[in-house]
């Protein structure tokens, strides 16, 4: 053997130095961590050595923990949000419930419809607490101040939201609200002034239910009737035809009343809408025994659920055709389309339940930074 | 191309190449973690030039080309260590999974070729132990195919020098 080949023999040692398994192992895992998440053009940065292994081996690992982190933030920050949600005046927690909670619900409540059934139903809430502290003994002349300037304030908010929401809603919250104030005054041995001052809200709230701008009514009955017509038609496959007939005949029935009431003084056109609102009512609450119609409880809206497949959101599912990156491997499983359809259905059933929890979660974190805990 | 089309190849270059670039890169640092840093880094390297959708000819010469401008960025940095820190390289792998005898051969080739100069061991170990030819050597290290052939000729010297062979 002469000395070049002893020398090529010699390097040749250095063939079988590998990696170890669990060093190979490692960076394929981070490596294909890598490319799932560097899926768009990007300048190669130049970056030393010893900084690169820290921040790509441990990306994987904060995503790993990230919903327990999320988690936790729930269970620390939603306990409090969670408490305040049973707090009386007076308790440690109540500005919590209303400065804080309350706050985070008006601002899902978008339209004015929605807020001025939230407004209502806040307002409902304020009596009941009432009720409550006068149940447990602590319904003491201080607090039946603060209690009732409460109540004044937030009788003021519903019925300036209900006063701006649409004539069905209007109809609704005011009613509501005039209930509420009468259980209220019933309830509690007030003193005269204040007796005085709920006494004519609620004689406000009484009057202004009558008040409602007439041609609005006849718009809005219109545009319910037409819209439950549409619906029916389109159902008319999954009703059961003496169903069928008995909604048509409804219908037919409420929009003679509301052509008729486009004809008559203000005064008896009234009446013929009311007429025509209950029968529109009672569609909707056939349809939506059915499932085929979604009516809000908050704001009366109507929805159309179509069972049907929307070729849209299959499209979706796949993350073609959009241009944001999805995940390779969820476009890659191809049962997409099967999942996303279940999820539209959820999505169309969702109520106001399903709102006011997400609510509470997300106010959990600011919550209890407001408390400073 | 598409991501998933990159992917396998990119994962397929990873199974082929990873070990020959973790070699080169022991050779030049001649520590196992940081070896094995400098094999991730530059796969990820790698992957950027697929991302921007640039034509690879070649994938094994551009991961020795990167793992070697990476290696160059390495030496920038290092400062002069102490002679514990010295001690403290580790030079043998954690995870033991081939016998000692190999581990020594291993330790003793890497400690003759830190003898010689940078350039002569990228040369040495793509020519003796990948079994390039020097134009393929040439392309990577971006110089021409004769001085290659010189260089490997002076360090094959010098090695045996200090082997005394």
């Amino acid at each position: 053997m002469n000395q070049d080949n002893k020398t090529t023999a010699y390097l040749a040692k250095l063939s079988d130095l590998t990696l170890s398994e669990s060093a190979r192992l490692r960076i394929k895992d981070n490596l294909q961590a890598y490319t799932t998440f560097h899926t768009v053009r990007e300048p190669s940065v130049n970056r030393s050595i010893e900084q690169v292994p820290l921040r790509t081996s441990l990306f994987p690992l904060k995503l790993l923990y990230m919903p327990f982190i999320v988690l936790l933030a729930v269970m620390i920050g939603g306990g409090t949000s969670f408490a305040a949600q049973g707090a009386l005046p007076g308790d440690f927690l109540y500005p919590v419930k209303t400065e804080f909670n309350e706050n985070i619900r008006a601002a899902f409540a978008v339209s004015a419809d929605s807020e001025a059934k939230l407004q209502a139903n806040l307002l409902e809430e304020r009596i009941a607490e009432a009720v409550e502290l006068q149940a447990a003994g602590k319904l003491t002349a201080d607090t039946t101040q603060s209690v009732a300037a409460n109540i004044t304030l937030q009788t003021n908010i519903a019925m300036l939201a209900s006063a701006n929401s649409s004539v069905f809603v209007a109809k609704e919250t005011k009613s509501q609200i005039q209930g509420a104030l009468t259980s209220f005054l019933a309830i509690t041995n007030l003193d005269s002034k204040l007796t005085a001052d709920i006494s004519a809200s609620i004689m406000t709230s009484t009057l202004s239910t009558g008040e409602y701008d007439i041609s609005s009514y006849k718009a809005d009955t219109t545009a319910r009737t037409s819209a439950l017509a549409v619906i029916v038609e389109k159902n008319k496959s999954k009703l059961q035809s003496g169903e069928y007939i008995n909604l048509n005949l409804k219908i037919v029935a409420a929009s003679k009343l509301t052509a008729d009431a486009a004809l008559q003084a203000d005064a008896d056109a009234r009446v013929t809408l009311d007429k025509a609102a209950t029968l529109v009512g009672e569609v909707e609450a056939k349809l939506s025994t059915l499932g085929q119609v979604e009516i809000d409880p908050n704001t009366g809206i109507i929805t159309d659920i179509d069972f049907s497949i929307d070729p849209m959101i299959i499209d979706r599912g796949n993350g073609s055709g959009n241009g944001i990156p999805t995940d390779p491997r969820a476009a890659k499983s191809g049962e997409a389309a099967g999942d996303v359809k279940i999820e539209t259905g959820v999505r169309g059933s969702l109520n106001s339940e399903v709102i006011q929890t997400t609510v509470e979660n997300s106010a959990s974190a600011s919550s209890s930074l407001h408390l400073g805990l | 191309m598409n991501q998933g089309t990159h992917e396998k190849m990119f994962t397929d270059t990873f199974a082929l190449y990873s070990d020959a670039i973790f070699r080169f890169c022991m050779v030049k640092v001649s520590n196992v973690e940081l070896s094995e840093d400098m094999t991730q880094e530059v796969f990820m390297r790698y992957w950027r030039y697929l991302m921007m959708d640039k034509t690879i000819n070649n994938p094994r010469a551009l991961l020795y080309t990167i793992a070697s401008n990476l290696a160059k960025d390495w030496y920038k940095k290092k400062k002069s260590v102490s002679l514990d820190e010295e001690l403290a390289l580790g030079r043998e792998p954690v995870e033991k999974s081939v016998g000692p005898d190999i581990l020594a051969a291993h330790s003793e080739v890497l400690a003759a070729l830190q003898h010689l100069e940078d350039k002569d061991q990228e040369v040495m170990v793509l020519r003796y132990v990948e079994g390039f030819e020097p134009k393929d050597i040439a392309q990577i290290l971006d110089e021409t195919a004769n001085s290659i052939s010189v260089r490997i000729n002076r360090a094959t010297k010098k090695l045996q020098t200090i082997l005394h062979i």
